[in-house]
Parts: C-alpha cells; structure tokens; sequence
C-alpha cells in the first residue's frame, strides 16, 4: 500500500505534487508519449502574452555545470491562438491545468487573466513576474514588494480562479515579496523562476546567449531555492510550489521538508522524460517509509 | 505523437577518421524512424544537462538496430565518441518531420553533414534508384563515411577543398546543370553557396542545427529565424530538421 499522493495546493486539488514546470513543458500535448501524465498532478504551461512575442535570438540555451541557462524570451503564440488551438488540444488532458500569465504591463497581465477567467480548462493562474530574459516586464514586477502586491491585486480582482504567484529567487529579501504577493491575493507562490546568469565561449569570445544574459535552473541553483522554500514557510506558511533543480525524488522530499506542497519538473525532462513517473513512485515510498499519512502530514515537516 | 524513450546498447564503434559510426541496439525507435528524423543522445557519465541531438543515419527495423555518426566537436560528442561496444546510452525519437526527399533530388552534404543525408540516399538506392550525391569535405579526412555512401549504390561524387581526394575545389562549384531539387546538409556557409549559385529557379532544402533541449517543440529553444515573419522565429525539431531554404530568414541567421 503507497501513501496517496493528492494535495491540495493553492485551491486547486492534484491528485500528484509533481507538476511540469512553465517553459519547459511548453503547451502540455508536445510531450504526449513520453511522460507518464498518470504521475503528473498538473501542468503550468508556457508563459501566455495578450499578444504574440517573437522570443529571442539564438542562441537560446546554454549548457552549464548541473544546469541550463535559458533565454527563450517567453516565446509564446499570444492569448487568442492560446485560447483557439491550445487549449483545446487539452480537452481530454486528465492533469491539473495552470497557465503562466506573463505582460509588459499592469494592463496586459489583468486583460490575459480576465480572459483566462472564461476558460473552464484551466484550473489556475500562475502570474510571471520573475522572468529575467524580458525587459519592461516579469522581473520589473517580481522585484518591488508594492509593484508586486498591487499587481497581483488587479489580477486578484480580475479572476476566481485560483491564482499562483511565481517569485523571482534574487532579490535581496524574498520574504517581502512573498507577503507582498499574499497580501495582493495570491492563494500559493512558486518559488522561485531561474537565477539570472551568463555562459561565454572563450574560443568565440562571445557569449554563448544570443540574450547575452539568462536564468540559470537545473541541480545548481536546488541549494538555493531549498532555502527560499524553507524562508517563506516559515514566516508565511503558504502554500509553496518548489521550483528548481528537482532531478528525482530526494529533491521533491526535501522541498516538501522545508514547506513546499508540490514540486515542479523542468530541466529534469530533457535528460530524462520519464523523471515525473520516477519523482511520484520515489516520493509516495519515501512517505511510507517515514510513517506520513498522506503528503500534506510531510510539509514543513523538518525534525525540531 | 510516437516518441520513444530507449536505452540502447551499443552494438559496434567504428572509426570513420575521427569520427565514430555507432550501431545502437534501440528496436522501436530503429522500426519507426525515417530519414531526416533525429534521436535525442543522453551524454553518459554525468555533468551534461542537455542530450545531443543527432541525425540517425542508418537504421534497420528487422535487426532493431540504428546507427549515428558522431564527430567529437565538444565534451558530449566526444564523450559519445568514447562509447564502446556494450555501454548503454539513452536515447528519445524519432524526432522531428519524416519528409520525403523530392523526386530525383540531388544530394550534397558537407563534411559530417553527410550523417544528415545517409539515411535518404541509402532509402532511394533500396527503392532502385541512383540518386547523385555531392560530397565535399576541407580534406580527405574529413569525408566521413564515403566509403559506407559509395557501397549504397549512389552516384557519389567526392571533392576536396585541398584537391587530397577526388575533385578539388567546394561543392558550390561542382553542382550539375539546373538539378531538380538540392538536399543539402553541412556547415552554413555552404548553405549559403548553394542558395547563390542555385538561385530561386531551384528548390533548396536544407538541414538545420541549433542548440536543443526537448526535441518536441515544447521549450522553443532552437529557434531558427522564420522567412516572412520578422522578429518571429519557428522551432527546428518541430518544423525540422529538414526545412526548405525559402522558409529561413538567411538575413537574420548573420547573413550565412
């Protein structure tokens, strides 16, 4: 007998903690056949804009110790295309679905979120105001503990969705930005977006980016967002989607030890596609072994 | 759509110069891949956050077997030029567009570009046919595979930029008259040779490479700048590898 894995995370109940994480999962159906969507609790899909964004110029990744270094730029095909073919192509999708809201501006983020409002496939919204490859937008937002409360009110009043929150993880105090992002609404933080960062090839003498710049994920930065998740929780205990480097079930179990209800998959997926599969069955053995009832008895459930 | 997560046992390692024909055992991917397709290799022995993506330059459903032709140009391809016989490695495909070739098309690949050609040339020759290939390389050492190409029966012409094997001088300068259709696969100045010498009369389709990551256009990370669409760019793995020149905004790719 495994422990059940169902939680309930930011009002929206997964029937897994393992959720492919924005960016990476792109629009959920791309990766039909190779994950096991039986362990996969929801999918927060690629950053959606009112209108099309082109995304950057390549290079777009760059391969770092325990890494990745991304700059896709949010390339997204914009909110009615998301609306017209996407979605749909989700109908019969049994995982959760969220969708990264990103904008340029206050006015942007409330008219995405407005309309996602009206589409009963998705189940909550994950508003991006972290992303470091974009300016006048994401990050503006992520690093301003009022810019960021006010935001996330507009998109608070703008929906009855559950709403999620993705935090930027290098600001100088994450815990302002968490209460910031609760006291505008929020009802869960995903914490935390990639960690700005930068590749050179010393033989080109260039920057391996076309961005130049770019957010780091994978293993490398796990340490540091482990202690995110564990901040936040202990001075808010909200609800947490640990985001960063989980590359197996060791990684999601000590999210959920420091506060988190849910991890996401991301880098992970393309070494290794069967990861989330690999996550929830290692996960659900390692609440058994440690006597948990289910996996909400395990958050923050570090020994004193 | 039918992807397939394997691990495959390498079954043989052999030197090409200093490349590597490697025949992995990977039964369902070896029955459903098609020429132009692609695997995702996991780099083994730890540190390599990303899988290369690779040409699968021969396959054989009933052996179950399928072969790639791998030049070590960096820490992953060479790590994979390493694998002996007996080591397993992980592998995701068939990715990207099975295409046809067009009907009586010319082949020219460039160097290790020749992985991305084999599979068509090998398909046309089993179906009875003699296509042309052009083959140029900087030198005789680096026309990988010319031998394995030659024995498919093709109508394989060789040139060297130093003139040490076959006709010396590029493949640009060698094409015949007004072929049908070009195939092309090798570095992009090539690409950039053919597009002047064939002009618009003739349709150019070539194959693109760029960093990858997921293989199913879900992360949009090799992205290559879209003809007709400015600023916009499409997803290789996706509308790719193989793409038709026209489709590429050449000016946005640093004008090669």
């Amino acid at each position: 007998m495994s422990v059940p894995l169902d939680v309930t995370v930011g009002g929206v109940d997964l029937r897994s903690p393992v959720i492919l994480a924005s960016g990476c999962a792109g629009y959920g159906a791309e990766w039909n056949g190779l994950v096991d969507w039986d362990a996969v609790g929801a999918v927060a899909l690629k950053g959606v804009s009112r209108n099309p964004w082109p995304g950057n110029e390549p290079h777009r990744v760059a391969e770092a110790p325990a890494g990745l270094i991304n700059a896709i730029g949010l390339e997204n095909v914009g909110l009615d295309v998301f609306r017209a073919e996407k979605l749909p192509a989700l109908a019969d999708f049994a995982p959760r679905v969220v969708v990264n809201v990103i904008g340029r501006s206050r006015e942007e983020y409330r008219e995405v979120v407005e309309a996602l409002d009206e589409e009963p496939r998705v189940d909550a919204v994950e508003l991006n105001v972290s992303c470091p490859n974009v300016t006048g937008g994401g990050m503006a937002f992520g690093a301003n503990a009022e810019g960021l409360r006010s935001l996330v009110r507009d998109c608070r009043d703008a929906t009855a969705k559950p709403l999620w929150v993705k935090l930027a993880p290098l600001v100088s105090d994450v815990v302002p930005c968490a209460r910031a992002a609760l006291a505008g609404g929020a009802d869960a933080l995903t914490v935390a977006n990639t960690v700005p960062a930068m590749a050179i090839d010393v033989e080109a003498r260039r920057p391996v980016l076309g961005n130049v710049y770019g957010g780091l994920s994978g293993p490398a930065i796990r340490p540091v967002i482990l202690r995110l998740v564990h901040r936040i929780y202990a001075e808010t205990k909200a609800h947490i989607v640990a985001s960063g480097g989980v590359d197996g079930w060791e990684a999601a179990a000590a999210y959920v030890l420091a506060g988190a209800r849910a991890v996401t998959l991301g880098t992970v997926l393309f070494q290794n596609p069967n990861a989330p599969r690999e996550v929830a069955d290692g996960l659900a053995a390692w609440l058994e072994r440690h006597g948990f009832a289910d996996l909400s008895a395990a958050v923050g459930a570090l020994q004193q | 759509m039918d992807y397939y997560n394997e691990l495959a046992a390498v079954v043989a390692a052999e030197a090409e110069g200093d490349a590597r024909w490697l025949t992995l055992r990977a039964p369902r991917v070896a029955a459903a891949v098609r020429p132009f397709q692609f695997v995702l290799v996991r780099v083994p022995g730890g540190g390599f956050t990303l899988p290369r993506p690779l040409s699968v330059t021969a396959a054989d459903a009933a052996a179950g077997e399928l072969s790639l032709l791998v030049k070590p140009v960096g820490k992953g391809s060479a790590a994979l030029c390493a694998l002996a016989p007996g080591a397993e490695v992980g592998l995701v495909g068939p990715l990207g567009r099975a295409v046809a070739p067009p009907p009586d098309a010319l082949f020219v690949a460039g160097g290790i570009g020749v992985a991305g050609v084999f599979f068509a040339v090998a398909e046309a020759c089993r179906r009875g046919e003699r296509p042309r290939v052009l083959f140029g390389a900087r030198s005789a050492s680096q026309l990988f595979a010319a031998a394995r190409l030659e024995a498919l029966g093709a109508d394989v012409t060789l040139v060297t930029d130093d003139g040490s094997r076959g006709e010396a001088g590029l493949v640009s300068d060698r094409l015949p008259e007004a072929p049908p259709a070009v195939v092309a696969c090798g570095p992009r100045p090539m690409y950039r040779a053919l597009r002047e010498r064939l002009g618009d009369a003739v349709p150019l389709f070539v194959l693109m490479e760029e960093h990858m990551a997921c293989g199913v256009g879900a992360c949009r990370s090799c992205a290559a700048p879209a003809a007709g669409r400015p600023g916009f760019y499409f997803a290789i793995c996706q509308e790719g590898p193989l793409v038709d020149a026209a489709a590429v905004d050449w000016q946005r790719m640093g004008g090669i």
